[in-house]
């Protein structure tokens, strides 16, 4: 019979074999380890940030509200982040051609854009009633940015589609 | 915590503790986050496949762990445990995708789609024992494959990292190790694959 030791020993060869299989039939992708190198491109430090208070797929997680379903939105996904003064509602639907994200902030704002994981950004048009339309926004996690009033700008926290 | 253990010849940033790394990148070292990237990529790789997580949504709740971490850097209390933040953190992440995919879609076959998976996974290795082993390995129950995916990360997660990503007690990991390891040892000799030997040395 072998010693505990000689146990624990054969299970660390086991465990390594196990782990040199793992990283030939499942290894981290290219595209993984190239995408975590360019998230420290999202570090800024002039923005305070607009938190996630409430999300419909995460209904009784101890967000606000429950699933809210829109009129023919079978799949759509309502968000409210709120941070530097301003409040914004974001609805998430997939389309043929990426995602369109519509926006509504509760207070004036400028300069608004949709950044991506990998530091890019696409600017959006808010009109006089706080309204925004993205179309064909990309797989993978996004977040705003935006200006308020006072001139303080603001990022949400991330979201994944 | 101390400066950075400088290795004779190694890249003093691989040597470097994950506390003082995150100071660096902090300070704007760009060095230092690839040094933390690549410390920890495997570790959240294997989390959301540990979870059963599809590439693509494992892709995505990696990535948005690293804007996580961009995210919370400044105001991270404690640095050297930044490898458990990262666990807790990927834990969560894959859970909400996972909470997501159940409203859209029909909740799938598992089983049926480890074994499709573990059908392709046999054409890529060579060796008939590597992959009798994975075949033992995709034969283990859900808890004992989650457990040893975790642990089949690169460089291996320490059992506070591994707690954290599975929500389970330091005090388990071990125990519940050599449980699934003895299970899968026994898959191993008694399974549908008589011609394999067991490991040399101990027939």
């Amino acid at each position: 019979m072998s010693t505990p030791v000689d146990a624990g020993d054969r299970d660390d060869a086991l465990m390594a074999d196990l782990r040199r299989i793992a990283a030939e039939v499942d290894p981290v992708p290219p595209g993984v380890v190239e995408a975590a190198r360019a998230a420290i491109l999202t570090r800024h430090l002039d923005h305070e940030l607009a938190e996630l208070i409430a999300d419909s797929s995460e209904a009784g997680a101890g967000l606000l509200f429950e699933a809210v379903r829109g009129p023919g939105a079978g799949e759509s996904r309502l968000l409210t982040f709120d941070g530097g003064g301003v409040q914004v509602d974001v609805d998430l639907a997939p389309t043929g051609q990426g995602l369109r994200v519509i926006g509504q902030f509760t207070g004036p704002v400028s300069e608004c854009g949709v950044e991506r994981g990998d530091g890019g950004a696409v600017e959006v048009e808010v009109d006089e009633l706080g309204r925004f339309v993205a179309d064909g926004v990309p797989p993978g996690p996004i977040r705003l940015r935006f200006r308020s009033d006072i001139g303080q700008l603001v990022r949400t926290a991330w979201l994944v589609p | 915590m101390g400066p950075a253990i400088r290795g004779d010849g190694m890249d003093p940033l691989a040597e470097a503790d994950a506390g003082d790394l995150v100071e660096r990148v902090r300070d704007g070292d760009d060095a230092a986050w690839s040094a933390l990237t690549d410390r920890y990529v495997s570790l959240l790789w294997s989390v959301a496949r540990s979870m059963r997580l599809s590439e693509a949504d494992a892709a995505d709740a990696v990535q948005t762990t690293w804007l996580r971490l961009v995210e919370a850097l400044d105001g991270l209390r404690d640095p050297a445990r930044v490898g458990s933040w990262l666990a807790t953190t990927m834990r969560r992440e894959c859970l909400a995708l996972l909470r997501r995919r159940a409203k859209v879609v029909a909740a799938q076959d598992w089983d049926q789609l480890a074994g499709d998976t573990a059908a392709l996974d046999e054409a890529l290795l060579r060796q008939e024992r590597d992959a009798a082993l994975w075949r033992a390995f995709k034969g283990l129950g859900p808890r004992c494959q989650s457990l040893l995916r975790m642990l089949m990360a690169d460089p291996a997660p320490s059992y506070a990292e591994v707690s954290a990503a599975l929500d389970m007690p330091v005090g388990g990991i071990g125990p519940t190790r050599r449980r699934c390891l003895d299970n899968l040892r026994k898959i191993m000799l008694t399974g549908a694959h008589p011609f394999e030997a067991p490991s040399p040395g101990n027939a």
